[in-house]
């Protein structure tokens, strides 16, 4: 993204550590002005390395898409500062999976991450030829040229996947790619990501409120208090790589669990608090 | 449900009941029941018309009804006949539909590029739209007077209604349709660092275009509407002016040929748009389609 990239020439801090990809300075977002403002995220300090795979965790309306959205360049931040690396001047460097209306039901399968290749200036025979490349890898060959709305929920995120990592960003945000897909489904695609991910490392940001998919997936599990979300806690996950999904058989990853979910606990209680003040005050 | 040796609460025991669900006994029956149905169903949508033209034709012939004001079908039809076998029937036609076409074109493309620029900015909106909406609720054909006063008589005043009527629907329909795409297609397309152009034809225009074709449907049938009623009012030519002329004349046979001709040209022409759209929105699925 060029607006971006400019954005992040004229912003960079060479005081942050060296090698991360994403460095977030004290960085946030609220919306709205007056008494209506809502501060949803920060101030949030986060380093995030070349090549990491970092899963933020945290109550829902906590800003883990605020923060998906000032990383993509797609919200400034009201405050503070962020660092965006990337190496050389490609095309698309950040690619970002949305939880839905990602894909353009007008297009189909194959349209859409042809699509994307094209706007990141792909000739149209490489496009095609790299777009089946993905597709087959997902799974979705025989459906290139189905429209979205006749697959599966689970379908249709593989095509979001498809498309963002067609492009080969430098850095891919995902934001609860999985949250609406059944159980199942969820667990092949997290089997997926994680071969994908582990063939070509490249820096992940992952947000999902599932703790265990978090540890699954990341080296690094961020979690976030209630809103405005800001940094409650990081975990290194100790699992090497390569990796499965096996890893959450492990008696430690029962451990790890429980450790975080102790930690996330007040925060999800802090929230539903508000929602009940809220709601209260709503009907007074 | 209760276990087996649940009682009634006066210590007697209870009956048990036990349901066993199976399949039909035959498997395709459900399947031939629909089929049944559809023919049923396919068969009444014919059937019903005829019995009626029937009954009209009895009705004509045996003198239930006076067949000067309410000729027979088969009169019509082949007063219909010698009409378009003597020709000036075939230019009142195209002349109509010369007129519907041409106003609709303006129309489309005047109400679309209001509507998309309406839609997508909202300085835009805030200043034109309470003024449209005012000539909004006005009905067209009263301006017909004001187009003559303007225009003069001659084609423009009719192409003019017509353009007006069409432009109205497309601009409203056009302009909600945008405004309404959901943000998440807003940040997909910025996210893929689309330029403006691929943007438009790509993401907006497509969001926006299954509704373009709901108000194209409604604004065809609503021309046929107003140019028949308008060739009547300043017309020498044309299917309306034919219809009122005949009535005025007392050819009540060569009226019902122009009734059936305008009505055909509403179907076929809101049969052609709705193929167009099937063409050119075919993701849309024919079950949500309102058609
Ligand atoms: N565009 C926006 N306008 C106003 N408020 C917003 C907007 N986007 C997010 N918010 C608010 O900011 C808070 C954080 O939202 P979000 O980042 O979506 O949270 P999360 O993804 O963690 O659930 C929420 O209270 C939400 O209502
Ligand atoms: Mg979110």
């Amino acid at each position: 993204m060029r607006v971006h990239l400019d954005d992040v020439q004229t912003t960079a801090d060479p005081s942050s550590g060296p090698t991360a990809k994403i460095s977030a300075r004290g960085i946030g977002r609220s919306f709205g002005t007056g008494p209506g403002a809502v501060h949803a995220l920060g101030p949030l300090d986060l380093d995030i390395g070349e090549g990491e795979f970092v899963s933020l965790v945290g109550p829902s309306g906590c800003g883990k898409s605020t923060f998906v959205r000032l990383v993509a360049g797609l919200l400034p931040p009201t405050f503070g500062e962020m660092t965006v690396r990337i190496e050389g001047d490609p095309p698309a460097p950040i690619a970002t999976v949305f939880q839905g209306f990602g894909i353009f039901p007008w297009k189909t399968v194959l349209g859409n991450v042809k699509f994307a290749l094209a706007a990141a200036g792909v000739e149209r025979r490489d496009a095609n030829e790299r777009a089946m490349r993905w597709l087959a890898r997902l799974g979705l060959a025989d459906f290139a040229d189905a429209y979205p709305e006749t697959l599966s929920g689970g379908m249709r995120q593989r095509v979001a996947i498809a498309r963002a990592l067609a492009t080969e960003p430098q850095i891919l945000l995902m934001d609860e790619p999985f949250a609406a897909i059944d159980a199942q489904m969820r667990e092949m695609l997290q089997e997926e990501l994680l071969t994908i991910s582990q063939t070509e490392r490249r820096t992940v940001v992952f947000v999902t409120h599932s703790l265990e998919e978090a540890l699954v997936l990341a080296d690094r599990v961020v979690v976030m208090t209630a809103r405005p979300g800001t940094l409650l806690s990081e975990t290194r996950v100790p699992f090497g790589r390569p990796r499965d999904t096996r890893v959450r058989e492990g008696p430690e990853f029962g451990r790890l669990r429980v450790d975080l979910w102790t930690h996330l606990r007040d925060e999800v209680q802090a929230q539903m608090a508000g929602q009940r003040g809220g709601t209260a005050q709503a009907t007074l | 449900m209760k276990g087996p040796t649940a009682t009634d609460g006066r210590g007697t025991p209870r009956q048990d009941a036990v349901f066993v669900r199976r399949p039909l006994r035959t498997l395709d029956r459900a399947a031939a029941f629909q089929r049944r149905r559809r023919f049923l169903e396919g068969g009444l949508a014919v059937l019903i018309p005829l019995a009626l033209f029937a009954l009209w034709e009895l009705g004509a012939r045996l003198g239930w009804i006076d067949a000067r004001m309410f000729p027979a079908p088969t009169t019509i039809l082949r007063t219909g006949a010698s009409l378009l076998a003597e020709g000036y029937f075939w230019s009142d036609i195209l002349l109509t539909l010369r007129r519907v076409l041409i106003g609709a074109g303006i129309g489309i493309v005047a109400g679309f590029t209001a509507g998309a620029l309406m839609g997508l900015n909202r300085t835009a909106r805030a200043a034109l739209e309470p003024m449209l909406s005012a000539v909004y609720v006005v009905p067209k054909l009263a301006l017909l007077p004001v187009f003559i006063t303007i225009f003069g008589l001659g084609e423009v005043p009719l192409l003019v209604i017509i353009s007006v009527t069409v432009f109205f629907y497309i601009w409203i329909y056009t302009m909600e349709a945008f405004a309404s795409i959901p943000e998440g297609y807003h940040e997909a397309a910025r996210s893929l660092d689309l330029g403006p152009v691929r943007m438009f034809t790509q993401v907006l225009v497509p969001a926006a275009l299954p509704s373009v074709f709901v108000a194209l449907r409604v604004a065809i049938s609503v021309s046929i509407i107003v140019i028949v009623a308008s060739e009547f009012l300043v017309g020498t030519t044309g299917v309306g002016y034919v219809i009122f002329d005949s009535r005025r004349l007392f050819m009540n046979d060569q009226m019902y040929v122009g009734i059936v001709t305008v009505s055909l040209m509403g179907v076929v022409l809101s049969m052609i748009v709705q193929r167009i759209g099937r063409l050119v929105t075919p993701w849309v699925k024919h079950s949500r389609r309102i058609d």
